[in-house]
């Protein structure tokens, strides 16, 4: 089965950024612009890493990451903050909800992936 | 750094600071301070004016970011990947200020101003400038990219101490 990456970030900018990232690598990749709307992508397509931003209209990244622990099923769902929060006292909060990695904005999109790696198994796609 | 006279620190230090971080690390870019002043007073194109405010219990706020628009479809093409379209040009704009603020309030934090930040939001016009309000503190500073002739940009940062 193909890793499912979830990108939940407002910013358009951010998805698009993410899919150039992953496109080399065999996975399948789902976005929401929301903390409401990742909650729903997450319910149907169970996802095997999140890549969560916090400061979004609608629903925030926290009260997201709160929503979805809440369920069993997501307890252990891995999770990788990328957001231009860098607050303690937000770090503290979802270090305690599980959260895997804290990535902030401005990133370094190599690094990024490196985090990701050592989540999911991501193999190179085939040379066309 | 912050000092009983001046609470908030060198805004001009800091949002530079954030600018170049944000231009280095996002967009493999190098910036340099404008040695003119006020450079974009004499720029006749469009402008796009991202703008994000910064909130807390005891500061508020507004930072500005003001690039050309020839600048802003070059800094999209890089961060895409690809030709932007204009929504896609104004969300890069955006989130760019977004990570330049987000950069200010952590110093904004470090220095015992914790705060959160709003959405952006993304306009296209001719140079605004923010307005010096009560004991605001006003930073406003014009910069380049090395190297290039896309046009100056301007970050301007406008913090008020709620008393």
């Amino acid at each position: 089965m193909n890793p499912k990456i979830l990108s939940i970030d407002d910013s358009k900018t951010i998805r698009m950024l993410l899919k150039r990232l992953f496109t080399p690598f065999v996975c399948e990749l789902f976005e929401a612009g929301d903390g409401q709307e990742g909650l729903e992508v997450v319910n149907r397509e169970k996802p095997d890493l999140i890549i969560l931003d916090y400061n979004m209209p609608v629903m925030d990244g926290v009260t997201m990451l709160r929503q979805m622990r809440e369920n069993p099923e997501f307890k252990r769902l891995p999770v990788i903050m990328l957001t231009a929060e860098a607050s303690p006292e937000i770090i503290g909060t979802v270090a305690r909800l599980g959260v895997r990695d804290y990535v902030t904005k401005p990133f370094d999109s190599d690094q990024l992936l490196d985090k990701v790696i050592r989540v999911v198994n991501l193999e190179r796609r085939p040379e066309a | 750094m912050s000092t009983a006279a001046n609470p908030l620190g060198d805004l001009s230090a800091a949002s530079g600071r954030a600018l170049k971080e944000v231009f280095s690390k996002q967009l493999k870019l190098q910036i340099l301070q404008s040695p003119v002043k006020d450079a974009l007073s004499t720029f006749e194109g469009k402008l796009l004016h991202s703008a994000v405010s910064i909130n807390g219990e005891k500061i508020s706020g507004t930072v500005l970011l003001q690039i050309p628009e020839s600048l802003a479809q070059w800094v999209t093409e890089i961060m895409l990947g690809s030709k932007g379209n204009a929504e896609e040009i104004r969300d890069v704009t955006g989130e760019l200020c977004n990570m330049v603020a987000g950069r200010v309030k952590a110093e904004l934090h470090a220095s015992g101003f914790p705060a959160t930040l709003g959405m952006p939001t993304v306009s296209v016009g001719q140079r605004i400038a923010l307005q010096l309000r009560g004991e605001a503190q006003l930073s406003s500073t014009d910069w380049s990219v090395e190297g290039d002739q896309a046009g100056d940009f301007n970050l301007q940062v406008q913090i008020r101490i709620i008393s």
